[in-house]
């Protein structure tokens, strides 16, 4: 909670040009150059459930696509787009945030008045959290899309046009909101990790690999207490 | 040199103008950072993003274009629209003698691909270009003065020092004379105890 007041009340700095440049990088890079492999991975992942679900378990086409659109919706998705992003983006920001420590540009920065919270550390968990966000819609739709595709073949549209039916608002909701949770959560654990890292070159490896590590178990975490939770 | 005169929140309070020079010897690494921290964070609070850091590598941010790293300082405490940075960044590139289509070369490519001697130059570039009141200098940069590319930045040093205060913290005395001297007592109270003597050229 200490580190994340800073975050929170530096919000003001975005009205600096390259805050914002830094912010849009980020986006740049956790959404949009995630965005093909997550289309990918959430096509599977629809093919997958709904095959399980249509030949293993005997669920009707319709069922199938239900119980695809709930799991993949509330669970699934945003769980396996905190996967991608700490595989992903929390391994380079803490790297990246550590070897500006160990080669001494962060002091630099500050000489120069330059906050490290503003410039550093908010435009990656903005940045991380808005893709998270919209990463996790992109997979959700692409896994629906890959259901009606594996249980209909090409004729996958009437399956497309059941979704208003079966996708509720709150489910979008709950993808939403949980997708950014799980962004927000892991990009400041990869920040925290990246600046706390000792200034000796060896320390960058460690900081990646303890951002991913810690990332893992803390997005689990919290997926387990919206689930207690809720 | 300025009538004006700011005093800088350090312990004892300590009452600078403009073009004065100051020079603190510190021989621990650690202590002589510390100390051009604590004198970087006194000025900003008496010139916010008119203070400037020239640290001995240079101080650049690897991941960032060479070009970024240059206006940086003075895009985000300024705001100034990116071409007149621009034109202004050519013009300072133009007074240490590197043409334009050098320069465009060295903006492109990234920190640590170049060598120490560039990115220390580059990195007092990127100080003039924040229009400083008070230059923070590292003893480690500041022997880059005498030798090589150092010595076409002489000028504009020169130039930057006459309108601002400089402090120096380094692990040998000046090489020139007109530094007053700085010097540390009780461990954490900066005080000014005369003149430096030259002890070279």
């Amino acid at each position: 909670m200490r580190f994340l007041l800073p975050v929170i009340s530096s919000l003001f700095e975005l009205r600096r040009p390259p805050v914002r440049r830094v912010l849009l990088k980020q986006i740049y890079f956790t959404g949009n150059e995630a965005a093909w492999i997550m289309l990918l991975i959430g096509f599977a992942l629809g093919g997958i459930v709904v095959s399980q679900l249509h030949d293993q378990y005997g669920q009707s086409r319709e069922a199938a696509m239900r119980l695809l659109a709930a799991l993949s919706f509330r669970e699934l998705t945003p769980l396996m787009v905190g996967l991608v992003l700490i595989a992903r983006s929390s391994s380079a920001v803490a790297s990246e945030l550590a070897s500006m420590r160990v080669h001494g540009e962060l002091r630099s920065l500050m000489r120069y008045g330059i906050d490290p919270v503003g410039y550093l550390v908010l435009p990656r968990v903005l940045g991380m959290t808005l893709a998270a966000t919209l990463l996790g819609f992109l997979l959700a739709l692409s896994a629906q899309l890959g259901g009606a595709f594996f249980v209909s073949g090409v004729d996958a549209t009437y399956q497309l046009f059941q979704m208003d039916r079966i996708v509720t608002p709150a489910m979008v909701g709950i993808c939403l909101g949980k997708s950014a949770l799980f962004g927000f959560a892991a990009s400041t654990l990869a920040c925290v990790v990246g600046l706390r890292a000792k200034a000796y070159v060896t320390e960058i490896p460690k900081a990646s690999s303890r951002a991913v590590v810690r990332g893992l178990v803390l997005v689990f975490l919290l997926d387990l207490i919206w689930a207690v939770m809720s | 040199m300025s009538d004006t005169s700011f005093t800088l929140a350090l312990d004892p309070p300590l009452e600078v103008r403009l073009g004065e020079h100051y020079w603190l010897v510190e021989h621990d690494e650690i202590r002589r950072d510390n100390w051009l921290d604590t004198l970087a964070r006194a000025a900003l609070a008496i010139w916010p993003g008119h203070v400037a850091s020239l640290d001995g590598t240079g101080g650049l941010v690897n991941n960032l274009r060479v070009w970024e790293n240059l206006i940086l300082p003075a895009w985000y405490h300024h705001a100034e629209p990116l071409p007149a940075l621009e034109d202004s960044l050519l013009a300072l590139f133009a007074e240490v003698g590197i043409e334009p289509d050098g320069a465009v070369g060295i903006c492109q490519s990234l920190p640590s691909a170049l060598g120490r001697e560039y990115r220390q130059e580059l990195a007092l570039l990127r100080a003039a270009l924040t229009r400083p009141f008070c230059l923070i200098i590292d003893g480690d940069w500041y022997t880059f003065l005498a030798y090589g590319r150092g010595l076409a930045c002489r000028a504009l040093f020169d130039r930057l020092a006459a309108q601002a205060v400089i402090f120096v913290v380094a692990a040998y005395p000046p090489p020139s004379t007109g530094f007053q001297r700085l010097e540390v007592v009780d461990a954490s109270q900066l005080i000014v105890s005369g003149t430096h003597e030259a002890t070279q050229g």
